[in-house]
């Protein structure tokens, strides 16, 4: 009795085994597919594919060996081959005193005849061997499928990996440095060297703390000037022949940004990008810091970089507003007279002040400084500030007086140093 | 004894069992389910509460097995001045023929094979209670003396649901001592066509007698011998247990309506049940599908509501379905 329920049991086994692992396979192969397309992608080893599919060969075939030579047939077992032959719960009593042998003639009569019912099954057709057609087609087509991708690998992983162990790439350039008041002269180096870092992918996660590199990031956080920007960009342009500024800063604006985006988030990154946006946009950047752009303030190829301090360009700009007043008297005078002839102008020197870009210039500082010292709003806004105050002293007398307790202050957080200079900039700005 | 002494007397049980349903199926129409469940009763040594509407068959239905079985038979008509004297018995000074006088017990209508306590529920609670001792021990005691009733001894109790005015509810304890409770519905329309033509016309109706008391009492020894695989069995206690709400087999119906979940004796009734619905089936053993059939009439009335309960008017019926359909068979 037991050994027939046993035949039974294992022969159940076996197909809900195969079953099973058909009904794995294809999900196995499908995913050894994905691995051969991703190995392929991504140019790894193409052993990977072939192991992961032997290693899932292995497995399939240990499971389904030792789910068939499983000898213990438990009650819950005997009760689904019950109920798969419908046989009213006879072959799973009859299982369990078959199990414990017993001398009651009512038990004895009992296995009798769960034996005979027993014999009268078919188990073959009760459990016929699992088909899956299309599970197994699907399993062949993806394993030959992964076995072809991994068969006509390209020979690109090695070339790669020639290319990146180059050393004539990944070395740093040598940058010439930068004469420039207020700018290190090594500012440019150093900013080749950390950029060459990111590209190639060897600079350290903890670098941002580096003294060294804190205070690069200071110095390109600082740079305002666009002159100053313009030689930092001449000094590391690859092509230093070219005679185009704009293309150079250009040039390295694009590099800081996309430099920018392969570095984490961190100060690192937000200086270059912050340079990024100083060398794409210098004119906007001027007229935040303060700085008016000037004949003589344009950029030369190869002349001394030191440009006006802020302050003397302001004061261009002032010199410059009173030559456009200049020159409206002398075109009211004298309509034929060059223009630039005014007593004013944006220099001594004969170049464009007085010119209609100078003064456009000029005029569009003045209309900026205009809005800044707009008396009334400064009036309505000190109004303002007194009432608030009056209303707040008579909320202060109003309340109980209280002691101060130190103990409950905290103080302020502790601004990093590489974006120190940047809010003192800020803060200088608002004011 | 052998296989074929086994298999004799299965068929022999199965042969008593179909001639007893089909005799009292000559007068009671429909209603097999609670013929079934009478008769397993009586073989089980269990007592039936009967509860339906009035005139659905109930009293008819008693009267039918008594005849057929071939047993004395006596009725009860409980009304609430009914004393417990009037069940049992009592005794009564008689004299001798040379003088003197001495106690004599007089039966009551207890002393009988089948006793139909008809409205049981409509008298007090001490006469309800003088049934105590005669369901559960089978014996009276009056006095200092203690009577002990014949076998087969099977009281069938019926009790109206509707009029609850002037009545009196079962106690637990007696209550439990109930093997099954069967309700008798309302016979369909098809059934209620027979029941005229058999009603409203001259026919003979009358049953004979099958089976007498010392076959019944084979067919109780022969019930008895049904063997049940302990995963069967674990099965009947999982049921019994998942009835109580702190039971791990517990319903959220059990946990939430359920004051005092289903006694020992509901798990007895099962497994016995069980055993003579398998050798009614012609089978040796006892199958899960055997004590599930026996779950309702088995449990319904051993499971007490608590106050939500009642206020929700839970059926415990719904309660047992549950426990059905959610304790595992393995």
């Amino acid at each position: 009795m037991i050994a027939a329920v046993a035949a039974a049991a294992r022969r159940r086994r076996a197909r809900e085994t195969s079953r099973l692992l058909w009904r794995v396979a294809p999900i196995v192969s499908a995913t050894g597919l994905i691995v051969a397309a991703f190995v392929r992608w991504r140019n790894a080893s193409a052993v990977i594919p072939p192991v992961l599919l032997v290693l899932a060969a292995a497995a399939w075939i240990a499971y389904a060996y030792l789910q068939r030579y499983r000898v213990r047939v438990s009650d819950a077992t005997a009760a689904a081959i019950d109920d798969d032959a419908h046989l009213g719960g006879e072959l799973r009593s009859a299982a369990w005193f078959a199990a414990r042998g017993t001398t009651d003639p009512w038990a004895g009569f009992h296995l009798e005849r769960a034996a005979d019912h027993l014999e009268s099954i078919d188990f073959a057709r009760l459990y016929p061997p699992v088909r899956a057609r299309r599970a197994r087609v699907a399993t062949g087509v993806m394993v030959a499928l992964a076995l072809l991708l991994v068969a006509t690998f390209p020979e690109r992983p090695r070339a790669v990996a020639a290319t990146r162990v180059a050393p004539s790439e990944t070395a740093p350039r040598k940058v010439p440095p930068v004469a420039l008041e207020g700018v290190p002269a090594e500012l440019p180096q150093e900013l080749e060297d950390l950029l060459a870092a990111i590209e190639n992918g060897t600079l350290p996660a903890g670098s941002a703390a580096d003294a060294a590199l804190r205070n690069t990031l200071t110095h390109l956080q600082a740079l305002k000037d666009p002159q100053a920007l313009a030689a930092l960009a001449r000094a590391m342009a690859a092509d230093r022949s070219r005679a185009d500024d704009g293309a150079k800063m250009k040039e390295l604006a694009d590099r800081a940004k996309r430099d920018a985006s392969m570095t984490p988030p961190s100060d690192i990154r937000d200086a270059l990008q912050q340079l990024s946006k100083k060398l794409s946009d210098p004119e906007r950047e001027m007229d935040s810091a303060g700085f008016e752009k000037s004949d003589e303030a344009q950029p030369q190829a190869g002349a001394d970089l030191a440009g006006p301090p802020p302050q003397s360009s302001r004061d261009a700009s002032a010199i410059a507003s009173l030559g456009m007043v200049a020159l409206s008297k002398q075109e009211a005078s004298d309509p034929n007279a060059p223009p630039g002839a005014g007593a004013g102008g944006a220099s001594s020197s004969p170049g464009p002040g007085g010119t209609m870009a100078g003064i456009s210039k000029a005029l569009r500082h003045e209309i900026i400084e205009a809005n800044e010292d707009d008396v009334s709003g400064d009036v309505h806004t000190a109004e303002r500030r007194q009432t608030e105050r009056g209303k707040a002293a008579a909320t202060f007398t109003g309340s109980a007086s209280g002691t101060f307790d130190a103990t409950r202050a905290s103080a302020p957080p502790p601004v990093p140093e590489t974006r120190r200079a940047g809010i003192q900039t800020y803060f200088s700005r608002k004011q | 004894m052998t296989a074929t002494a086994v298999a004799q007397s299965i068929d022999q049980f199965r042969d008593r069992f179909s001639r007893i349903t089909q005799e009292v199926a000559r007068r009671i129409v429909g209603h097999e389910e609670i013929v079934n469940g009478t008769v397993t009763s009586l073989l089980a040594g269990g007592h039936v509460l009967l509860e339906g509407i009035p005139g659905v068959g109930k009293t008819s239905l008693v009267h039918t097995l008594a005849d057929a079985l071939h047993l004395t038979f006596s009725r009860i008509q409980f009304t609430p001045d009914l004393m417990p004297a009037d069940i049992v018995g009592t005794n009564i000074v008689q004299e001798h023929s040379h003088g003197g006088t001495f106690f004599e017990f007089q039966p009551g209508p207890i002393f009988a094979n089948v006793v139909l306590a008809d409205e049981i529920n409509r008298a007090t609670p001490k006469t309800q209670s003088a049934l105590l001792e005669a369901m559960q021990d089978v014996s009276v005691s009056v006095g200092k003396t203690t009577y002990p009733l014949e076998q087969p001894f099977l009281v069938m109790a019926t009790q109206n649901p509707i009029e609850m005015e002037g009545t009196y509810p079962l106690p637990e304890a007696q209550l439990d001592r109930f093997f099954f409770k069967l309700k008798v519905t309302y016979p369909s329309e098809s059934a209620m066509h027979e029941i005229l033509d058999r009603t409203t016309r001259e026919t003979d109706r009358t049953v004979t007698r099958v089976v007498d008391g010392p076959e019944i009492m084979d067919m109780r020894r022969i019930a008895r011998s049904v063997p049940i695989a302990r995963p069967v069995q674990a099965y009947a206690i999982r049921l019994t247990l998942g009835s109580h709400p702190g039971s791990p087999y517990a319903t959220p119906l059990v946990t939430r309506y359920v004051r005092y979940g289903a006694s020992p004796r509901a798990a007895q009734a099962l497994v016995l049940a069980g055993k003579i619905q398998a050798i009614n089936h012609g089978q040796a053993f006892v199958s899960i599908d055997d004590i599930r059939s026996a779950a309702l009439p088995a449990l319904r009335h051993r499971i007490l509501l608590n106050f939500e309960g009642e206020a929700d008017e839970v059926n415990t019926d719904t309660i047992v379905t549950e426990l059905l359909s959610t304790v595992a068979t393995e």
